[in-house]
């Protein structure tokens, strides 16, 4: 049975009075795509930023790679990798200066994230331009395989297909799969539920902060 | 953390040399304010030289603040507060990387503003191995205040001009000395200035330290 790397039990997180989350449970397994869908506002990015520690649950229990993210941080965050709403990219630079500095912290190998760059359609003299100056959606794939390049168990992926053009969100697709196939636990939040459920191994359906297992496709 | 300081070090002057906000917004400013002093002292070249000192580091002061709203505004553009917490990279070597790029950044805005204080007020810039070398200690004390207090400013409402408010009290020691170890060394008496130049050395250096112990907490916020 394959290993489990992220538990939820019944945990609540409020932001402010707001209860982002509300007695929220899931699981994901090693080599598992697991797809949180639901509206805007629902609490799935509080779910991933969960699993990171960078939000702190007011009661219930989180298990990640075996400890609680909210004490151990620094152990999570080694081992995963994280994409949110914003690029987290120096806009001055170009794609190969950014990767370059990625590089130089050990966070990635910048030829993996150049690979994995062609991959998804920017080619060397895109990623020569500054960020700044690219398109939304060759932003989002700088970003992408900026945080795919890391070598990180946990993969988590908020509305990764976000700004793509159809070809793009499909060779997106491509690169999760062989992820999970390679061994690696990928969650991802999408309110577009027919997109990420062609490639989820589990789904859930979130809403008002609640997760709920449905059918994978 | 060596290596991390490097990085972020490159990283900050890299961006800084392409985008020249501080080349086109802050050596003016800093130009202007000596400019200034000296029309408002009515060129009284006594008087000018023996304000020199303080008016020097008021410059330098604002200058610096100025330069370290830039990096930590150059980090709040990519969102990499929370970028560098979740890399999960040493913050002590994040933090001495934007204090090297800020401090790098204020040895320039010190040299422009000397020279042009030696120009304006008809001044000889006597002992520049004493004055540089103080000038060197002082931009590295500011620097090392200033990038925390502008990481704890983050996010806040009005942060741009809370951060001269933070960081004036606190750096009024390093400001102090500097200006008094400068005033012996254009006076021609480096022995008075030494005194001042251990002040300035002591706060520098417990800046440096406490900077690079608290400065993982402030990011964690």
């Amino acid at each position: 049975m394959a290993r489990r790397v992220v538990q939820v039990r019944n945990v609540t997180v409020l932001l402010g009075r707001f209860p982002a989350l509300a007695r929220a449970s899931f699981d994901a397994f090693e080599g598992e795509v697991v797809v949180l869908e639901g509206p805007n506002g629902s609490g799935k990015t509080t779910l991933l930023r969960l699993l990171l520690g960078l939000v702190v649950p007011a009661e219930g229990e989180v298990v990640v790679f075996g400890v609680d993210p909210a004490r151990m941080p620094s152990a999570v965050r080694r081992a995963s990798t994280y994409l949110g709403h914003q690029a987290m990219l120096y806009d001055e630079l170009t794609a190969d200066e950014n990767l370059a500095f990625f590089e130089r912290l050990r966070v990635l190998h910048a030829a993996q994230a150049a690979q994995l760059l062609e991959r998804l359609g920017v080619d060397r003299r895109e990623r020569g331009r500054q960020v700044r100056h690219l398109s939304q959606g060759q932003r989002r794939k700088v970003a992408l395989a900026t945080a795919l390049a890391k070598p990180a168990e946990l993969v988590l992926l908020d509305e990764p297909h976000a700004a793509l053009d159809p070809e793009g969100k499909a060779l997106l697709d491509d690169v999760i799969v062989d992820l999970a196939r390679g061994g690696r636990t990928v969650v991802l939040a999408s309110h577009d539920p027919g997109r990420s459920g062609r490639i989820a191994t589990r789904r859930y359906r979130v809403v008002a902060g609640h997760p709920r297992e449905v059918p994978a496709c | 953390m060596l290596r991390v300081a490097v990085a972020v070090w490159r990283k900050d002057l890299s961006i800084e040399w392409r985008s020249r906000v501080l080349l086109n917004q802050v050596v003016p400013v800093t130009l202007v304010i000596v400019v200034l002093f000296g029309f408002g002292l009515d060129a009284r070249t006594t008087l000018l030289r023996a304000a020199l000192p303080g008016l020097y580091w008021v410059s330098v002061f604002f200058a610096l603040t100025l330069a370290v709203a830039r990096a930590a505004a150059i980090e709040g553009e990519a969102n990499a507060g929370e970028l560098l917490r979740l890399l999960d990279i040493t913050p002590s070597g994040v933090y001495l990387g934007k204090v090297l790029a800020v401090a790098t950044w204020g040895l320039g805005i010190e040299a422009v503003a000397a020279a042009s204080a030696a120009i304006l007020f008809n001044a000889a810039l006597v002992d520049p191995l004493l004055l540089s070398g103080v000038a060197v200690v002082a931009d590295v004390g500011v620097s090392a205040v200033g990038v925390v207090l502008a990481q704890l400013a983050t996010g806040e409402r009005a942060s741009e001009s809370l951060l001269p408010l933070l960081t004036l009290p606190v750096v009024s020691p390093v400001l102090l000395a500097a200006a008094k170890a400068w005033q012996a060394g254009l006076a021609r008496t480096p022995s008075l200035a030494f005194p001042w130049v251990e002040i300035l050395l002591a706060f520098s250096c417990i800046y440096l330290v406490v900077g690079m112990l608290v400065y993982g907490i402030v990011l964690e916020g």
